[in-house]
């Protein structure tokens, strides 16, 4: 009889609960005291720290398109005009 | 440094992150109060926008922005929850080991009229890409500020970071 193992590699995983989400902590420093400490973040807070997040994103998104959409524009008069961008330097300076 | 400072609290993120750094009970007793910090942030770009509250008040912050990194410079203005560029902090994808660097100067914060801010602060990566940011904000509120908050708009406050707030009086 031939005995076959199937060894697999060892392998390192680091245990998770699924349903525990790794704690968001603050650090609020009383100025009356000095005393720092850590503090989880709420629930609330936490709702908070993500929709800031996405209304930072959408805004920073915007300002990029608007940006882009500006210099778009003025490329597009420059190459009407025959000018170049050094040309309408020179002409607002 | 003036003789008037007075440092009041002091704060460094030492091992765990920080999603912010909050100072509460400040003192109404100094004319004016300046933070300053050294930052970064554990999320991937260069550099991080970092947001300004006071007393936990989610309106009536506006501001207005000049921001130049050596080639170009841009204006911009906001309106809303909080000053969003007052507090910006280096990101992951800055050199390593390097911070922010920033001042945040409120005077008058304890009267009874609206609160104006000017702050200066720099992403310095030690590398090509630095960018000042110069911030005009104003908090349009009566209180006395007795709080301010600082939270970066993405990741945490990483090791190291820190803050210091002092008070300013009359000389």
């Amino acid at each position: 009889m031939v005995l076959t193992f199937n060894i697999q590699p060892l392998r390192y995983t680091a245990y998770q609960n699924p349903k525990e989400k790794p704690m968001t902590t603050k650090l609020v420093v009383d100025c009356s005291t000095g005393v720092v400490e850590e503090v989880a973040l709420t629930e609330e807070e936490l709702a908070q720290r993500e929709a800031d997040r996405i209304a930072f994103e959408e805004a920073e998104a915007a300002r990029l398109a608007e940006e882009a959409e500006k210099a778009a524009k003025k490329a597009e008069l420059l190459a009407k005009l025959g000018l170049t961008e050094d040309d309408a330097k020179l002409l607002l300076s | 440094m003036p003789v008037t400072y007075k440092k009041i609290a002091s704060v460094t993120v030492t091992g765990a992150t920080a999603a912010n750094i909050e100072f509460t009970s400040i003192p109404g007793t100094f004319t004016d109060i300046i933070l300053f910090a050294s930052l970064r942030s554990n999320h991937t770009t260069v550099g991080v926008g970092g947001r300004l509250t006071f007393n936990n008040s989610a309106t009536g912050y506006s501001e207005r922005l000049l921001y130049g990194n050596g080639s170009s410079a841009a204006s911009a203005n906001t309106s809303g929850a909080y000053i969003i560029w007052s507090a910006d902090a280096n990101g992951t994808g800055s050199t390593a080991s390097t911070f922010s660097n920033l001042e945040i100067y409120i005077p008058n914060y304890a009267g009874s009229t609206n609160k104006s801010i000017s702050s200066t602060s720099v992403v310095e990566t030690n590398a090509t890409a630095t960018t000042i940011y110069a911030n005009a904000g104003l908090w349009s509120n009566t209180a006395a500020i007795t709080s301010l908050k600082i939270i970066p708009d993405h990741g945490s406050y990483v090791q190291y970071s820190t803050a210091t707030l002092y008070g300013i009086s009359k000389s």
